[in-house]
Order: structure tokens, then C-alpha cells, then sequence
């Protein structure tokens, strides 16, 4: 279980896919204009990364390495397609939350990346592991960015008012140019937590 | 030679799989969801028109009316009292507004709904409160305009502030249902 427990510290915090691989910045910065957007995004690319990695695991001695880039894109666009349709015909509530997010996910390349970097050299178990991990860390990551940008740009966090009225919302904030400046924040202080513990 | 092709085959294989996959999904899921959009569309007509139902009107010319997606006839007891249009507006800030707005035979508005959006949190978002949509329940059926700060007369809707884009692209999407009623399914034309 050890391996497991690995994958899924990997995914959170060594290799953060936004805080410290810098991976999958398009949907980190666009969607994040609150907490629940950004928490959705994240749990739905975690669903696309965990099925895509598991075939792509069953499929590594089968796909020749010279295309392996076009077959990784196509399995993950059947994977995104799938879901989409899927939660649209039996979880719309949900569907209503995310269905703007989940054609992104084709693109984002945090799922391409696992696919090439672990998936296609990994047992299908443990890449199942390496998905989830990555796919939460990716959630985590996505959802505190959203809920500071809620915070103090809207005063709201999961849509709830949180902040006194006499708060002015920052609104830049919830704006394209806030989601660089929190990102910047939010990596420094991350930056600073894994200095720390590696000092210690 | 001979690795191209090998190559090719197992990509082709793979893209065929796929493809089979999802024809299936598509055959599997296509009918459950176009019974949650016509839930999904029921919802708001209900919120904009209670207690009546709604039947959409067929054949309709929208050549000259780009934001209207369909029409229907709301009834209760079998006497129409409105009507409801679905509206896609691109005018917004970001991705299309889909929205809906119902019409009372009375010669009122009675209410708009959004459905669908991608607007700014915080900013155009607001569109989808009840403090924005309320302002036009009640208006009289004639064009409409967006100004900043409080509305001053029944023909002006206040703006949401910093957001004037997403205001005038609803605004302006009722305004095109209303003269759309107004010319083509009002009584006497």
C-alpha cells in the first residue's frame, strides 16, 4: 500500500502539477474565478486523467512509440467525449456546474503529460493511483487559486456571502490579470512551505 | 516500409475503437439528454410564466430576429396567456447567454430567466440574481434601455455595475423578443 499512499503525496504535493510543474495553466487560469469552478475543473480532469491513464497503461507494449502522441490525444478525447455526454444525460445538475470545462480537458496537459512521463511505463495499477493523485492535486490547486480570487474579489466563498458589507471586493481579481497575481502569490507560497520542509 | 504500416494499422485501430465507443455512448445518451434539456427548459418557462403549459410554436421566420431560438405558447386551461421565447444572445461578455423571456397577453413582461452563461463572477454573473432579472418583470411591452446608477422611468433597466456589457446583451435580447411579439404574434396582425 505503500505505493499508493506515494503516488497520491506525488500527485498533492512533490509533483503538483500547477504549483510545481507548471502544467495545465490555461484551465488553472481561466476557470478559477471561483472556489466550486475551481474545484470542478479539477475533479473532472482527475476522472479523465484516472481512465486515460489506465488504458493507456493497458496499451503500452501495444502502441508503437513513433505515434504514441496522436494515440495517447485520441484515447483522452474519447475519454473527455464519453464523460461529457455521460454527465449530461445522468447528472445534469452536475453537468450544469462543469459542462463549460469539460471539452478544455482535451487540451489540458497535465493528462497528456501522465500519459507520457508514467502512464505508458507504469502498471496499470499504479497509474490508476498516479491519475488520482495528480487529478486531486490539480483539484486542490485549482480550488484554492478559485476560492482567494472569490474571497477578495466577490466577498464570497462557494458562493456564500462570507465578508462584511463593508468590504469592497477587489474585483480585478476575478478578472483575467487577478488570476496571474494570485497564481504568482500562491506559488511563492508554496515555493516557501516545500523550501522550509526540505531545510528540516 | 513495412513500419509505417504497422504504425498506421495500430493508430487506425485504435481511432476505430474509439469511434465505435462513442457511436455507442451517442446512441445510449441521446435520448435521455434531450429529455433533460426539455426539464432544463421547462424549469425556467416555470419561473417565468407559473403554472401554465408551454407548447412551441413550429414554422416560425426568426431570418430577422438572429437571437431567438424558438417560440412557444403558454396556456392555462386552455386560453393562451403569453407566450415564452428562448433567446441565445452573443453579445455578452463571454461565451453565448442563453436565456429566456416571457410575454403576457396583457402587454407585459413578465419575467426572464438566464439559463446558461460564462459571464465574470462578481460582475456579470449578477445577471443570473434576482436583484437584475426582477427589473424587468412588469415592464411594458416597448424597447428598452440600459443606463448606469437607478432607473429613472418603466422604460430603463440599471444597469449591473462594471458590467454594462452583460446588461445591454440581455437587454437587448428582450428587446428583439418583445419587438418580435409585438409584430408578428400580438393580437390583430
Amino acid at each position: 500500500m505503500s505505493g499508493v499512499m506515494n503516488r497520491l503525496k506525488n500527485g498533492l504535493v512533490t509533483e503538483n502539477p500547477v504549483f510545481v510543474q507548471v502544467l495545465g495553466m490555461c484551465p488553472t487560469l481561466a476557470v478559477t474565478t471561483s472556489a466550486v469552478n475551481g474545484i470542478g475543473m479539477g475533479l473532472a480532469t482527475t476522472a479523465v486523467l484516472i481512465g486515460s491513464n489506465i488504458v493507456i497503461s493497458m496499451l503500452k507494449n501495444i502502441i508503437p512509440s513513433k505515434v504514441r502522441i496522436p494515440a495517447y490525444i485520441v484515447v483522452i478525447a474519447t475519454f473527455v467525449t464519453l464523460i461529457d455526454m455521460l454527465l449530461q444525460a445522468y447528472i445534469p445538475s452536475l453537468y450544469d456546474a462543469l459542462g463549460l470545462f469539460i471539452p478544455l480537458i482535451v487540451v489540458n496537459c497535465v493528462v497528456l503529460g501522465r500519459a507520457e512521463a508514467y502512464a505508458s511505463k507504469n502498471s496499470i495499477f499504479n497509474s490508476l493511483f498516479d491519475g488520482l493523485g495528480m487529478g486531486l492535486g490539480f483539484a486542490f490547486s485549482l480550488g484554492c487559486i478559485g476560492l482567494v480570487r472569490e474571497v477578495f474579489g466577490a466577498g464570497k466563498a462557494f458562493g456564500f456571502q462570507v465578508m462584511p458589507n463593508f468590504f469592497e471586493p477587489i474585483t480585478i481579481l476575478v478578472l483575467a490579470p487577478g488570476a496571474f497575481i494570485v497564481l504568482g502569490l500562491l506559488f511563492a507560497l508554496f515555493n516557501y512551505i516545500n523550501s522550509k520542509k526540505a531545510k528540516a | 516500409m513495412k513500419e509505417i504500416i504497422k504504425n498506421a494499422l495500430i493508430l487506425f485501430a485504435i481511432t476505430l475503437v474509439s469511434s465505435v465507443l462513442l457511436a455507442i455512448a451517442f446512441q445510449v445518451t441521446e435520448e435521455p439528454i434531450s429529455v433533460q434539456k426539455i426539464k432544463q427548459r421547462d424549469a425556467a418557462f416555470a419561473t417565468v410564466i407559473p403554472d401554465a403549459t408551454f407548447e412551441e410554436i413550429v414554422d416560425l421566420d426568426f431570418s430577422e430576429y438572429e437571437k431567438i431560438d424558438s417560440v412557444y405558447v403558454a396556456k392555462k386551461a386552455d386560453e393562451i396567456i403569453g407566450y415564452t421565447f428562448k433567446l441565445i444572445t452573443n453579445e455578452g461578455y463571454s461565451a453565448g447567454i442563453e436565456m429566456v423571456v416571457g410575454v403576457s397577453i396583457e402587454g407585459t413582461i413578465t419575467g426572464i430567466d438566464v439559463m446558461r452563461h460564462a459571464e465574470t463572477p462578481g460582475l456579470g454573473a449578477l445577471a443570473d440574481e434576482a436583484d437584475f432579472k426582477n427589473q424587468f418583470v412588469s415592464k411594458p411591452l416597448g424597447e428598452l434601455s440600459t443606463v448606469k446608477g437607478v432607473s429613472s422611468n418603466d422604460t430603463q433597466i440599471s444597469a449591473i455595475s462594471g458590467a454594462t456589457i452583460t446588461s445591454k446583451a440581455v437587454t437587448n435580447a428582450v428587446n428583439e423578443a418583445v419587438t418580435y411579439y409585438n409584430n408578428e404574434l400580438k393580437e390583430g396582425n
